[in-house]
């Protein structure tokens, strides 16, 4: 979810914050506050024109809506707009449609967004033709379309719960990339994807959208401080209130591109009052943005500024432990230099030395020390500045460590039932399984009866018995004589099991 | 104001018309009668529907408008058997329908009308007509909606087809104009329609009952039905498929 719910007017002065609540709440009566309408969806671009910045963002995503109406659609019949939050992403698209006369259909976090209904709605709406909200038939022959948009995007499918172990290869992910996938592919009408993280889109079955889609980037840098006043400004007139220029300047450069919270942020400080003044700056913070781990990374390996670091790092919300898979992998892709490389795994490997320490005595504390060292302790090693563009990836090892999950799984079930029938920790049954996987590969019957003793599912089997274990039933006299020993055996233990529960008592 | 009782089977009529398209729809109440109109989220069909004051067993209303929780109604009026007479009733102080079910009293709360479209059914250049039995349609339908997904109706002056075409199988209905109850056309028409959205729109006409479709070329197709015994009147319109640009 974008971060921009919570309004700026922070924390930093709570007496003058306290006061100014105070004195909002006696002068607007409840009925005023409650039809007050949102300046952001009141004063929404209706043109790709009045959308602030990124101009030649728009410039693409005109282009590629022009193609439409030009009879032929275009190759890539999807848009994935990609920025931050509040940078005009769904402002533009919506625009957009205003400008082509397109009818939208939008599809956001608030709906239910399942498979079934991406189906019912994007799907249904991007193969068939249009009526229009007023009723008119719009054919898409003559310009007729409609315009789909999924806004976040990135936060579409995963309905995880973070209890569920059973999430092994994204089970739970009820289908909602696929569905958008298969909408994509198929589409004759035009889609606009919007995301804040690209990343979480295209990765876990959303491959193929990167070639699907065209991908324009919003980028909050080329939002230029000067548009952002200019609009306020023009906000500001229509409202019919006063608002000094020194506030609307701190405004615009403190929402870094963030629109959206600028205009926010201008009404929270506008309510109720029809002249605003200097004396609302101390008012006025900072807007924390959560930063992505490529922000991070990118900061970490191409600057050396070791206190900015470590307020990023602090504001990024990475735990720790992630944090350093990702700086291990990607430190090779930035430091070029050996000499430069070999420093920074050294202060890396002590970072974890403290990480390994946190863990061991639970004094987190220590995070603390791992975190510098391996942000600003990262960044300080590098005896020159690296330009190179290179993409950071996904450490291997967390990747590894998913897709083993369920072998793993196996493995610890299996010594936790040897270490329960032979009285060993299960990490002592643990250094056993080469030697029984040898005996079990080249002894079945062993196999058949160690496998009743222990009570060893099938799963466990195959993998005790790894490429053998297909070759075993392939003989017909063989299979027979399989079953008849399982059904045997099956029996016994059943006996044993009674009698086992008898003595019990 | 508005105060009627009604045979719980109207209500579930206008339900089961309505909510195959829409979840949440704009009751136009007038003291002629009550009308329905509405279009789906993804905007390719519409559905119009009408039931006069004579299927009320007593009416008396304003004009106003109630927004109503299809979903939710048509899980009240499962409280009551078709034959039922159920009493509805506005609240102006609480906004609230009133529902009774012989001894039940049910308080529904209704939706903000405000940002609920108001469709008109627009006028198109259709010019099949045909008239026939929801049991015959529905057949093909339903042997269509198992090969494939989507279905292309033709009507030429002497017959009427429905043809559907999968992967690997294909259906095919075709009824010569003695077996229909009307066919009138001056030129060949052919459309094509998502299945999904089409057998939802003949699902609610009961068996023998007729249908009439107005067909055009590559154009949407317009439904036509009566229901409680003509005091009811339902129009679906649904837009074609794009077919290869």
């Amino acid at each position: 979810m974008p971060g921009w719910a919570i309004p700026a007017v922070l924390k930093q002065n709570k007496k003058a914050v306290k006061n100014l609540m105070l004195e909002q709440t006696l002068k607007i009566s409840k009925p005023f506050l409650y039809q007050m309408e949102d300046w952001t969806e009141k004063y929404r671009p209706r043109t790709l024109e009045e959308v602030v910045g990124n101009r030649e963002a728009k410039t693409l995503l005109r282009s590629w809506a022009s193609q439409w109406n030009l009879g032929t659609p275009p190759k890539k019949r999807a848009v994935i707009l990609a920025g931050k939050p509040g940078v005009g992403k769904t402002s533009s698209a919506l625009a957009l449609a205003n400008e082509y006369n397109w009818t939208v259909i939008e599809l956001n976090a608030s709906d239910v967004r399942s498979a079934d209904k991406i189906k019912k709605v994007a799907t249904f709406g991007a193969l068939n033709e249009t009526f229009t909200d007023d009723g008119r038939f719009a054919p898409a022959k003559k310009g007729g379309r409609k315009l789909i948009i999924l806004d976040e995007a990135d936060n579409l499918y995963e309905r995880r719960s973070s209890t569920d172990s059973s999430d092994v290869n994204g089970m739970l992910d009820r289908g909602g990339k696929k569905a958008i996938v298969d909408t994509v592919k198929e589409t004759k009408q035009p889609i606009i994807l919007i995301v804040n993280d690209l990343y979480e889109l295209t990765r876990g079955g959303g491959e193929t959208l990167r070639d699907l889609c065209l991908t324009i980037r919003f980028n909050e840098k080329l939002v230029s401080t000067n548009d952002i006043v200019a609009l306020l400004r023009r906000i500001c007139g229509s409202e019919g209130v006063y608002v000094e220029n020194e506030v609307l300047v701190t405004l615009a450069e403190r929402c870094k591109g963030d629109v959206r919270s600028a205009v926010r942020d201008l009404q929270a400080v506008c309510l109720g009052r029809k002249r605003v003044d200097r004396s609302v700056l101390p008012l006025l913070s900072y807007r924390d943005r959560e930063q992505t781990i490529f922000d991070v990374l990118n900061t970490v390996f191409k600057t050396k500024n070791t206190q900015y670091i470590s307020r990023l790092l602090s504001q990024s919300g990475e735990d720790p432990k992630s944090l350093i898979q990702w700086v291990d992998e990607n430190l090779p892709r930035a430091y070029l230099d050996v000499v430069d490389l070999a420093k920074a795994y050294e202060i890396l490997a002590s970072a974890d030395v403290f990480l390994g320490r946190a863990s061991r005595y639970r004094a987190y504390v220590l995070w603390r020390y791992a975190v510098d060292l391996m942000g600003g302790g990262v960044a300080s090693a590098k005896k020159r500045v690296y330009i190179s563009t290179s993409r950071y990836q996904f450490p291997s090892w967390l990747k590894e460590m998913k897709t083993s999950k369920s072998l793993r799984d196996i493995r610890s079930s299996i010594a936790g039932k040897i270490g329960c029938y032979c009285h060993v920790s299960s990490k002592k049954a643990n250094q056993m399984f080469n030697e029984l996987q040898m005996i079990f590969q080249s002894n079945p019957e062993f196999a058949l009866t160690f496998k009743e003793m222990l009570g060893l599912t099938e799963d466990e089997m195959k993998y005790l018995l790894g490429d053998k274990y297909k070759y075993k039933p392939t003989g017909v006299s063989k299979k027979e004589d399989v079953i008849e020993e399982y059904d045997v055996s099956h029996d016994e233990t059943e006996k044993k099991e009674q009698t086992e529960q008898l003595t019990l008592f | 104001m508005f105060k009627a009782k009604v045979k719980a089977e109207v209500i579930k009529n206008i339900i089961d018309i309505a909510s195959p398209l829409v979840t949440e729809a704009k009751f136009n109440i007038t003291p002629k009668g009550i009308s329905l109109r509405a279009v789906d989220p993804a905007h390719v069909a519409m559905v119009d529907v009408d039931v006069k004051a004579s299927s009320f067993e007593e009416y008396k209303a304003d004009e106003m408008e109630m927004g109503i929780d299809l979903d939710k109604l048509g899980g009240i009026m499962k409280l009551a058997n078709a034959n039922d007479t159920v009493s509805l009733e506005y609240d102006e102080d609480t906004n609230k329908l009133i529902i009774r079910i012989g001894n039940l009293v049910r308080k529904m709360g209704l939706l903000d009308t405000a940002g609920m479209p108001d469709p008109k059914i627009p006028n198109l250049n259709l010019p099949a007509k045909i008239t026939i039995k929801a049991s015959e349609l529905f057949q093909g339908v339903r042997a269509s909606e198992a090969v494939s997904d989507h279905i292309s109706l033709t009507a030429t002056k002497d017959s009427f087809e429905l043809f559907a075409e999968g992967d690997t199988d294909v259906v095919n209905l075709k009824l010569p104009k003695d077996l229909l109850l009307e066919l009138n056309t001056p030129e060949k028409c052919r459309s094509l329609f998502s299945i999904d959205y089409f057998s939802n729109m003949v699902k609610p006409v009961k068996g023998e009952e007729p249908i009439t479709m107005h067909l055009g070329n590559d154009n949407p197709i317009k439904l036509e039905f009566d229901f409680t015994e003509k005091n009811g009147h339902a129009v679906y319109l649904l837009a074609p498929r794009i077919e290869s640009e």
